[in-house]
């Protein structure tokens, strides 16, 4: 039984449809993060640094989500979600990071945006940062202190330049890696599955017709089902409010 | 899927010194040949402060404007963790890579962990080195360099950085985070020889490569009483014929490398040209 702690947010839900694939059993345990829960002892006593989620398999705790994805595909290779190929497996990975770097803070950025008014930002903002620990940014990130607004442009142009890319990798086969789906395809469907919804324009049958008709490839698959349906995503999507 | 990597050719690696994300298939390679058979490789210099990677030439290859990137088998691997893990599958030689499940999430985990560790040694390494050399070229040579960056995004990331000065207070809490990462290499080792466990791994060299220099740049956390089994693991590294190797094909770092391995008692056997 595994233990995945997370919210609705679009890094949970790639673990989520990935255990719901493997039909590996495991118990959702819900975490607030707009209530800080993440940074509750509770929490930190697994993943100090308040990561989200985090997946617990008997005693080996794992806090890196991208890589407990790869952990979950490596242990079952049987559904071939890791290709053995040396090439295909480098496209994998290489897929998740390249799609992680330029979706997720801006999926994350501006869905949050929307689903939070200002007064909930800030509050949250002056609670998150008087959290007792916590390491702020130490690199580039820290320099560049944009304005709001000018940050969500640029979230949402990098959005574009991500979509793109799933664009592109679909005009050589109807999955991002190979031949069948991989958990490059779990990984990038998590993170944009939201986006015909939440920014219309970045995501069409017009405009992008492989990435719309390969969402609706995903959604067809009776685990992804699943996991849209699971209490981890409980209906809604919420998105992760800034680390 | 199934692929003949023997039959894939030689691999040529475009890349700048062997030092951080430029160093890491260079030392991968040297590595990975290290027990048997040398793997033979071409190493194309990019040099990163003429802005090399931004060049026609370089972008023909890796059209993103990143090094390194990897050509083999008629594919290009720009991507450089994962790159490293396509070398050791692909290539006969000592295994750098753990076979069971969680050993390799250690190991996978440990490397993402030292590449955003990274980001405080490059806002560290921009102030005291890279960007004193751009500040230092013509605003019209400048300006001509950032037109050809392949992406808006890296035009505005390039163009705020040609101007960044760091503020004391930046500098410092880089520094700081620089030293917790310390902290916890020497944790970890102080549990297990090796950074993914009992085997010499991926997350050793690819830590090594952005953490070699430790005791040039940052003596402080470079002493027996902050971080004894880091020091221990550095000249561990350092004795290795594949590091002395890898610092023995750089133009630009190699005496700096030198020097720091003599300063740690481990010397690396000098190679001919340094």
């Amino acid at each position: 039984m595994f233990e995945l702690y997370g919210s609705g947010d679009p890094v949970t839900l790639k673990l989520v449809i990935c255990l719901e694939e493997l039909s590996l059993p495991y118990r959702f345990n819900s975490l607030d993060l707009q209530k800080l829960e993440h940074w509750a002892p509770a929490h930190r006593a697994l993943a100090p640094q308040g990561a989200v989620p985090v997946l617990v398999d008997g005693t080996r705790v794992m806090d890196d989500a991208a890589i407990a994805l790869l952990y979950l595909a490596d242990s079952h290779p049987e559904a071939n979600l890791l290709p053995a190929g040396p090439a295909d497996h480098y496209a994998v990975q290489a897929s998740i990071d390249v799609l992680d770097a330029a979706l997720l803070a801006s999926v994350n950025l501006i869905g949050w945006h929307r689903q939070q008014p200002a007064e909930a930002r800030a509050a949250f903002t002056a609670a998150l940062n008087a959290v007792p620990g916590r390491q702020t940014a130490a690199g580039w990130s820290a320099v560049w202190r944009d304005a709001e607004s000018d940050r969500l442009q640029r979230a949402a142009e990098k959005l574009d330049g991500g979509v793109a890319r799933i664009e592109a990798a679909l005009g050589r086969g109807p999955w991002l890696v190979g031949g069948g789906p991989t958990a490059a395809d779990i990984s990038a469907f998590a993170l944009v599955e939201t986006l015909p919804a939440l920014l219309p324009d970045s995501i069409d049958p017009g405009s992008t017709p492989r990435t719309w008709a390969w969402l609706e490839r995903m959604r067809a698959r009776p685990a992804v089902r699943r996991a849209l349906t699971s209490a981890a995503r409980g209906g809604a999507p919420r998105y992760a409010p800034p680390q | 899927m199934t692929q003949d990597p023997a039959a894939a050719g030689r691999p040529a690696v475009y890349t700048w010194e062997p030092n951080s994300n430029s160093g890491k298939p260079l030392f991968v390679l040297n590595e990975k040949g290290a027990a048997g058979d040398a793997i033979g490789f071409d190493y194309h210099y990019v040099s990163l402060p003429d802005f090399e990677q931004h060049a026609p030439e370089f972008l023909a290859i890796n059209p993103d404007g990143t090094v390194p990137a990897l050509v083999h088998g008629g594919r290009v691997f720009t991507e450089s963790t994962p790159m490293c893990e396509y070398i050791d599958a692909a290539f006969a030689g000592a295994s750098l890579v753990p076979s069971d499940a969680y050993s390799l999430y250690r190991m996978r985990s440990r490397c993402r962990r030292t590449d955003k560790a990274a980001e405080a040694l490059s806002v560290i390494g921009w102030h005291l080195f890279l960007g004193p050399m751009v500040r230092s070229k013509p605003p019209e040579e400048m300006a001509r360099l950032i037109a050809r960056i392949p992406t808006k995004e890296r035009q505005i990331s390039w163009q705020t950085a040609s101007q960044a000065t760091f503020s004391e207070e930046q500098l410092t809490n880089a520094r700081a985070r620089v030293g917790g990462y310390v902290k916890e290499l020497e944790a970890e080792l102080a549990r297990s020889p090796w950074l993914a466990g009992d085997a010499f791994s991926l997350a050793d060299i690819l830590t090594f490569a952005n953490f070699y220099a430790l005791p040039g740049g940052y003596p402080e956390f470079a002493t027996e009483s902050f971080a004894p089994h880091v020091l221990d693991w550095l000249r561990r590294i350092y004795a290795r014929p594949a590091t002395a190797k890898t610092f023995g094909m750089a133009r630009s770092i190699a005496r700096r490398a030198f020097d720091i391995a003599r300063g740690l008692g481990s010397p690396m056997a000098e190679v001919a040209h340094v």
